[in-house]
């Protein structure tokens, strides 16, 4: 009789108890919810080696992308295809005409525009082929080695078929006719005119025209170089064409592809020379004249361009800040510096939980951490970097125009610049080193001390611990300029 | 109106009645069972015997029918799709049939109807339930008893051994 | 207590016209408010489940359907128009017969499954004075009513031919009659104390005095007994091994498609609401508002206790009562047949004739 009773009670307190849980869920289900919209919302490609070497394991899971800037219409790349899945059209100007085709990045000049450079994905087999002769080398697949200049595409999916159609030449009507192409341009129209009328006599619907494809990539792609260089490169703006003075070959040719990358990220000016300078330095090649050359640039420039600048961005900044927070929010990639794989998981799953929520991510992202007993240093400093920015960015108006006031007035500029990115550390070799720098920017950050301050305390801390040598001096004093 | 309903129920009662007899497929029968059984309700609320329809309806179509179903169902091979009604005996049960047949016209038209008038729609359930409870318990437990013993023997039966 | 069916034939006698051409008219009229309510009580219940069940396994649900272009929120009216275009894909797709079935049987089955819930309506309150026919038996017509669908369920799974059917219409019907019992007890009860069997009797009852739920710790317990048995009674999960889609494939449903399907599906949430409904207004106080039990109140509020929402108040216990039994469904996993009738027969009807026993002292001492 007692076991009867005990079963009716345990029945009913296990009954409470899954009533419970799941109310639990129901509740909670703004964090919780573990689907994606898939397609629109997506997950970044996991940056796993799937059994290739580092260098060719994007070939199978990624597409050919062209930087048509860079294409010289050499159709070396047409005629390796063996599937003949690419198709290049060009325009040679006559002779006597002065229309300037534009430098590539390795500057070369460019001697025709390319009209058309269609790849049908469809077709293609994924041999490579087409990549190893291009000179400029600039058609390549997208991901893994080349993830800098185009992140991996690894789904790519369309709706319709003809979306495996990809167009990259960017050429306009204009250009072409005054490239002297009107009779390439009167070719194709009668095509598609032809097209559309055997559309008619069949009495078929077609759903949608596909209008001449553009190229799927990232949307905020800087302006083709052609176009710049067709203008007059007297604006003071930073170019590529400014770094001609480097006298090295391949100190030119790395410069002149930071700055690209640079440029289509959407850094502005002194990131992009921060940039350049680090890369040369990365590769050894950081010699004091490219050092001055570099210290030079930005200095003509500095005069002409604070103010106009200020005068874009306040008009810019309010929708950044409202619409678009890519640019100084925490990104998902961002994530990737984490490097416990766990770790790097969990803060991944929180950030977009957060996101949906709209909640503070960094936030979110480092109690996530902190649950699953997983915050070290690294990631709490990587985290705590991404704060700085968002703080930055908020008090992005009123420091770009107190930049902007008192720069011609008091020479000091180390005091007004706001705090570097942590990321900026990341050029220190040495592991403990860096791991200490970090540590004493994260400890400065939240004092809220500014940026000279931070770096005296790094050089100090690291002097005391006798880790200080000349590269990370040196890297320090880059920071402290604002270079 | 009320009229042309009650003939419509009646001849439904009937109709469906005539076919649990003559149809070849017992699960046929048992079906138009439940029409006749739904019918039979429906006359009973015509006599303002609510309580009585519902009981019908509860007690015939959700209990008996559904045991008569059951019954046919396991009795038979249930994966044949007609379980056939067989007759036999035709002749002498149609006589019998025939006998009561008459029997029954012969009480109906002899009886001395009560034709009632301006009934009322009371409630009735108040009066059954205090007649079973005073005037007619001893009977009313006796009928408990009864279904008690025939649950017991029930489950007697279907143990094993 | 009046009724529609009794207030429209006082507004139509009014028009001196024939009892034959009026009656029919009300019944008719009456047919189509309870079938559209039917119809539209599915398509909302059926998106309601999906999105609880999905709250519940931390997805989303239906996410992608809008209707005419207006696609709702981010969360819970994400596809608000995703039923809508089920129930259409529904009326739309063939209709299959098998070829060694009993064919008459097969069609006649989904509706008299239909027609009981359709028949349990006539007789259900939704508010003070708004019940299509006021029976003095109103509780038990309902309990009449729904054993109706046992008979269509068991024919629907015989003449499918199909064992998965068979099986699951046994199951069916042995597990509806015997749900039906404590069912029964837990409403006696009630109308033991209620002294009716009226629907307006009993909510007035409460009213005077208090909801029945609250009235003795036997009621509360009845509530539950009462609660429990209709989900089993409903087929819902963890009491849902007459369609038990990983051993029956669907029970005995499995053979129906297309329309005759749809009606299986209609009368299986309206059974939820029934049944709803009916432990709303018997248990929970039916059309009066919870307010009236606090007396908080301002006299400018009183409206809200008055029977101008009574309707409000019905369906929102109802609502109540129906997630909870979709909050049943995504929690626990179906029972054994045999636990299913330890549950009826061991502990359900042992304290259900124990908590007849016990009011009746209770009433007899207070």
């Amino acid at each position: 009789m007692s076991e009867y009773f005990n079963n009716i009670f345990y029945g009913v307190k296990s009954f409470l108890t899954g009533m419970k849980l799941t109310l639990s869920h129901f509740k909670n289900k703004k964090e919780l919810v573990a689907t994606l919209q898939y397609p629109h919302e997506k997950w970044p490609v996991p940056e796993r080696n799937i059994g290739f070497d580092h260098a060719e394991y994007n070939l199978i899971r990624s597409r050919l992308h062209v930087d048509i800037d860079d294409c010289i219409a050499c159709m070396q790349c047409e005629k390796a295809c063996p599937v003949d899945c690419i198709k290049i059209d060009s325009i040679k100007p006559p002779k006597d005409s002065d229309f300037d085709c534009g430098m590539t990045s390795n500057d070369t000049q460019k001697k025709m525009i390319v009209s058309r450079f269609t790849i049908d994905m469809s077709e293609c087999m994924y041999c490579n082929l087409c990549v190893f002769p291009c000179p400029e080398e600039c058609i390549y697949m997208v991901g893994g080695p080349n993830a800098s200049k185009h992140e991996i595409d690894y789904e790519f999916s369309q709706y319709e078929r003809d979306g495996m159609i990809f167009e990259f030449a960017d050429a306009t009507d204009e250009q072409i006719k005054e490239a002297g192409g009107e009779k390439w341009i009167e070719q194709r129209d009668a095509k598609i005119n032809k097209h559309e009328e055997g559309i008619k006599l069949e009495g078929e619907v077609k759903i949608a025209v596909p209008p001449p494809v553009t190229t799927p990539v990232k949307a905020d792609e800087s302006k083709p170089v052609s176009k710049t260089a067709v203008k007059d490169s007297g604006t003071g703006e930073l170019e590529i064409k400014s770094f001609n003075s480097i006298s090295d070959k391949m100190c030119r040719g790395i410069a002149k592809k930071t700055f690209t990358a640079a440029k289509r990220a959407g850094k502005d000016q002194t990131a992009m020379l921060s940039d350049i300078a680090q890369a040369l330095s990365d590769m050894g090649k950081m010699t004091d004249e490219i050092q001055t050359i570099l210290d030079g640039l930005p200095a003509p420039v500095a005069e002409h361009v604070t103010e106009p600048e200020i005068e874009q961005k306040e008009p810019e900044s309010i929708p950044v800040a409202a619409e678009s927070p890519t640019i100084f929010e925490m990104d998902l990639k961002d994530l990737n510096g984490i490097e416990d794989k766990m770790a790097r998981g969990i803060a991944k799953k929180a950030f977009i939980a957060a996101k949906r929520a709209g909640e503070d991510k960094v936030e979110a992202v480092k109690n996530a951490l902190e649950d699953a007993g997983k915050l070290d240093t690294a990631s709490e400093a990587l985290l705590s970097s991404f704060t700085a920015a968002y703080s930055d960015s908020e008090n992005l108006d009123p420091k770009v125009e107190s930049a902007g006031d008192e720069k011609p007035e008091s020479g000091e500029q180390s005091q007004d610049l706001p705090l570097f990115d942590i990321k900026d550390l990341n050029s220190i070799d040495e592991k403990m080193a860096r791991g200490m720098a970090k540590k004493i920017y994260t400890a400065g950050k939240r004092a809220e001390k500014s940026r000279s301050e931070v770096i005296r305390d790094i050089k100090a801390g690291l002097s005391d611990a006798g880790k200080l040598d000349s590269a990370i001096e040196e890297l320090l004093n880059r920071l402290e300029t604002g270079s | 109106m009320g009229e042309n309903i009650f003939l419509m129920i009646a001849g439904l009662v009937i109709a469906s009645a005539f076919w649990v007899v003559f149809s070849p497929n017992l699960i046929h029968s048992a079906v138009s069972l439940l029409f006749t059984l739904f019918g039979t309700a429906g006359l009973y609320v015509f006599l303002y015997a609510d309580f009585i329809a519902a009981t019908q309806v509860v007690i015939y179509v959700g209990g008996i029918l559904v045991l008569i179903i059951f019954g046919v169902m396991l009795t038979n091979r249930i994966d044949t799709p007609s379980i056939a009604a067989g007759s036999a005996n035709q002749f002498i049960g149609g006589i019998g049939a025939f006998a009561i047949f008459v029997m029954q016209i012969g009480v109906i038209f002899n009886t001395p109807w009560q034709i009632g008038n301006n009934q009322s729609r009371e409630t009735t359930v108040d009066t059954i339930g205090k007649l079973l409870l005073n005037e007619y318990l001893l009977p009313f437990e006796i009928v408990s008893i009864l279904l008690l013993a025939a649950l017991m023997g029930a489950a007697l039966l279907s143990r094993r051994n | 207590m009046t009724s529609i069916f009794d207030s429209l034939q006082i507004t139509f006698s009014g028009l001196n016209l024939d009892l034959m051409i009026v009656l029919p008219a009300i019944a008719l009229m009456g047919g189509t408010v309870i079938f559209l309510l039917m119809a539209v009580n599915a398509l909302v219940a059926v998106y309601f489940e999906r999105k609880v069940s999905a709250f519940m396994q931390d997805r989303l649900g239906p996410m992608e359907v809008g209707i005419l272009g207006f696609k709702g929120g981010k969360r819970f009216w994400g596809g608000i128009g995703q039923t809508l275009a089920d129930a259409i894909k529904l009326l739309v797709k063939e209709d299959i017969l098998p070829n060694d079935a009993d064919r008459v049987l097969m069609i006649l089955a989904p509706f008299i499954i239909f027609t009981g819930a359709f028949l349990t309506f006539i007789g259900l309150p939704f508010a003070e004075n708004l019940v299509i026919s006021d029976f003095n038996i109103g509780v038990f017509y309902i309990v009449a009513m729904s054993s109706v669908g046992v008979i269509g369920i068991i024919l629907a799974g015989w003449s499918s031919n199909n064992k998965w059917s068979l099986y699951g219409a046994m199951r069916a019907a042995a597990q509806i009659i015997s749900y039906e019992i404590p069912i029964g007890l837990s409403l006696l009860l009630v109308v033991l104390v209620a002294g009716s069997l009226n629907f307006g009797d009993i909510v007035q009852w409460q009213a005077d005095n208090r909801w029945f739920i609250f009235h003795s710790p036997f009621s509360f317990l009845a509530f539950f007994i009462f609660f429990i048995s209709i989900v089993a009674e409903t087929n819902r999960t963890p009491f849902d091994i007459p369609e038990a889609e990983s051993e029956l494939v669907a029970g005995w449903m499995t053979e129906y498609s297309g329309f005759r399907w749809a009606l299986f599906f209609l009368s299986e949430y309206a059974n939820m609401l029934i049944v709803s409904i009916v432990a709303s207004t018997v248990f929970l106080g039916g059309w009066l508002s919870p307010l009236q039990m606090f007396n908080v109140l301002p006299e400018a509020w009183l409206f809200l206790d008055g029977p101008t929402l009574g309707l409000f108040w019905v369906f929102l216990k109802a609502i109540i009562l129906i997630f909870v039994m979709m909050w049943f469904r995504w929690t626990f996993p179906r029972l054994r047949v045999d636990q299913l009738m330890y549950l009826c027969w061991k502990v359900f009807i042992p304290f259900g004739l124990a908590n007849l026993f016990f009011i009746s002292l209770w009433e007899l001492l207070f």
